[in-house]
């Protein structure tokens, strides 16, 4: 009720960011023709990540007044903000690193991937850990499929997002970097499943989670859940996907086409989680 | 919240309140409140069915939990238990990020023109003096009752002590400083109508 279209934009770049890092880590670890996705990735990672912090900042009106307010972020070790006030700088930083020593074409050490994938695995993650801790909204209140949900869509996005980039930008690489095939296919599958999870956890949490689940499937936002979230994000990627396989590489349209849809469906997934969730103070009639 | 010399509380007698919206002026008028913001509001809806309607009024405040979700998310410890346990905000460490009003069960904070967030502070300046909450103090029809329970014979622990009461949401376990006698019976009520919000935003659905 508080939170609104900037912070889901927030949540889908931080993901998004995160998973193009960690598709430019694996693409650099394959050595071969991964330059186009690392370049993209170094770029996308920080730059995304970048954008929703001052989407935040915006949206945070009393910091944005007083600036210095933003130091105090770090008082309070218990809370989840601040987790992710320490997660993503870490990010940040780390991001910044590889993206400079790609640019200075400086070789960074390999243990640092390590390091990396795991800033990237905890910005997703806090993502939907901040809204799972809120006992408000039971269609957030899981700690523990929520976040799933939100690295499985951040590594989709994140993928997308790199190959769009590499397709659009260099003549070499088409599509969807190709670095562990077999999870990459699976991840609509996942992220579908997750999805009925988390709905069938809320609904069975009682009136108000029925009732957030119901504005999903058939109320106020359902043209947003069915067309954008399980149609373009989830569906039509996975026809494509086949479809790919065949044609080959005469494809890059079809690829093209594929990453949009997928980057469109991480995005309203994030805004139909934030915006349909109801909180259990208002009580539900009919 | 540690234990503190004074434990502030409210009871609200619900077979009392008329719905007259008192209290919600008294305090708009004490903190000079904006049009749209309240620190306290009464939410009344229809109950019942022909010809046994009755109307419920439900008033809403900040519940001072003694396990206050929105003091341990507040990142930057704007949010804290005052001397007294009661949960303020300090607006001066407030960079508005609203994760206290999400996480408040109750939705009572809101947003002043600075950006910082704001709520119900028990009247903190009034008590302090011995005052009652202007809420209460205002109060026609004594639903309101207010006082310390660390004092056996405060108004408020006399109250509890002779009456049933009920929390809002027990099922989190944040220990609710606000009691309502007769919630159960309201709660139980078959709705005949919609939700007033008392002219707070959400009344139109979300």
């Amino acid at each position: 009720m508080y939170w609104g279209i900037e912070i889901a934009t927030y949540l889908f770049l931080a993901g998004m960011g995160a998973g193009a890092f960690a598709t430019a880590i694996a693409a650099r670890r394959k050595s071969e023709g991964g330059a186009p996705y690392e370049r993209a990735g170094y770029v996308l990672g920080p730059v995304a990540v970048g954008i929703g912090l001052l989407l935040l900042i915006v949206d945070a009106h009393a910091g944005f007044n007083h600036p210095l307010r933003f130091f105090y972020l770090i008082s309070n070790l218990g809370s989840v903000m601040t987790w992710g006030v320490i997660i993503l700088s870490v990010f940040m930083v780390i991001s910044f690193i590889y993206l400079v020593a790609h640019l200075l074409k400086k070789k960074l050490p390999a243990a640092l991937d390590w390091l990396s994938l795991a800033a990237c695995l905890g910005t997703a993650a806090y993502t939907g850990v901040l809204l799972g801790v809120i006992e408000t909204y039971p269609l957030w209140n899981n700690v523990i499929i929520l976040p799933l949900l939100f690295v499985v869509s951040a590594t989709a996005a994140g993928n997308a997002a790199v190959g769009l980039w590499a397709s659009l930008s260099s003549k070499g690489a088409y599509g969807q970097p190709v670095f562990c095939e077999g999870f990459q296919r699976l991840l609509p599958f996942l992220e579908a499943a997750l999805l009925v999870c988390l709905l069938i956890f809320s609904a069975m949490s009682g009136e108000t989670g029925r009732a957030s689940v119901m504005g999903l499937l058939a109320g106020a936002y359902a043209p947003m859940f069915w067309v954008l979230v399980v149609g373009c994000g989830l569906v039509a990627p996975v026809f494509l996907e086949a479809k790919l396989k065949k044609a080959q590489d005469k494809a890059v349209s079809l690829n093209i086409v594929a990453s949009v849809l997928v980057l469109i469906g991480g995005f309203s997934l994030r805004c139909c989680i934030v915006l349909a969730a109801l909180p259990i103070s208002m009580p539900v009639f009919g | 919240m540690p234990n503190t010399e004074k434990s502030y509380a409210m009871a609200v007698d619900l077979a009392a309140c008329i719905g007259c919206n008192a209290c919600v002026l008294a305090c708009k008028m004490e903190h000079d409140l904006p049009v749209d913001a309240f620190n306290t509001w009464i939410e009344s809806w229809d109950c019942g069915s022909y010809p046994n309607v009755t109307r419920a009024n439900l008033p809403k405040l900040c519940n001072h939990c003694d396990n206050a979700p929105c003091v341990s998310v507040c990142p930057t410890k704007a949010t804290f238990f005052d001397e007294n346990g009661l949960v303020s905000v300090d607006e001066s460490r407030c960079i508005g990020c609203k994760y206290c009003a999400e996480a408040c069960p109750f939705q009572v904070r809101w947003v002043n023109d600075d950006g910082a967030v704001q709520k119900c502070s028990f009247c903190k300046d009034r008590i302090n003096y011995g005052l009652l909450p202007a809420c209460v103090a205002n109060c026609p029809t004594k639903s309101r009752i207010f006082g310390d329970l660390n004092d056996p014979n405060s108004e408020v622990s006399r109250f509890l002590a002779a009456h049933e009461t009920q929390v809002l949401h027990k099922e989190l376990g944040i220990n609710c400083s606000v009691y309502y006698c007769g919630l159960d019976e309201l709660q139980a009520q078959e709705k005949a109508s919609a939700v007033f919000y008392g002219g707070r935003r959400g009344e139109s659905g979300k």
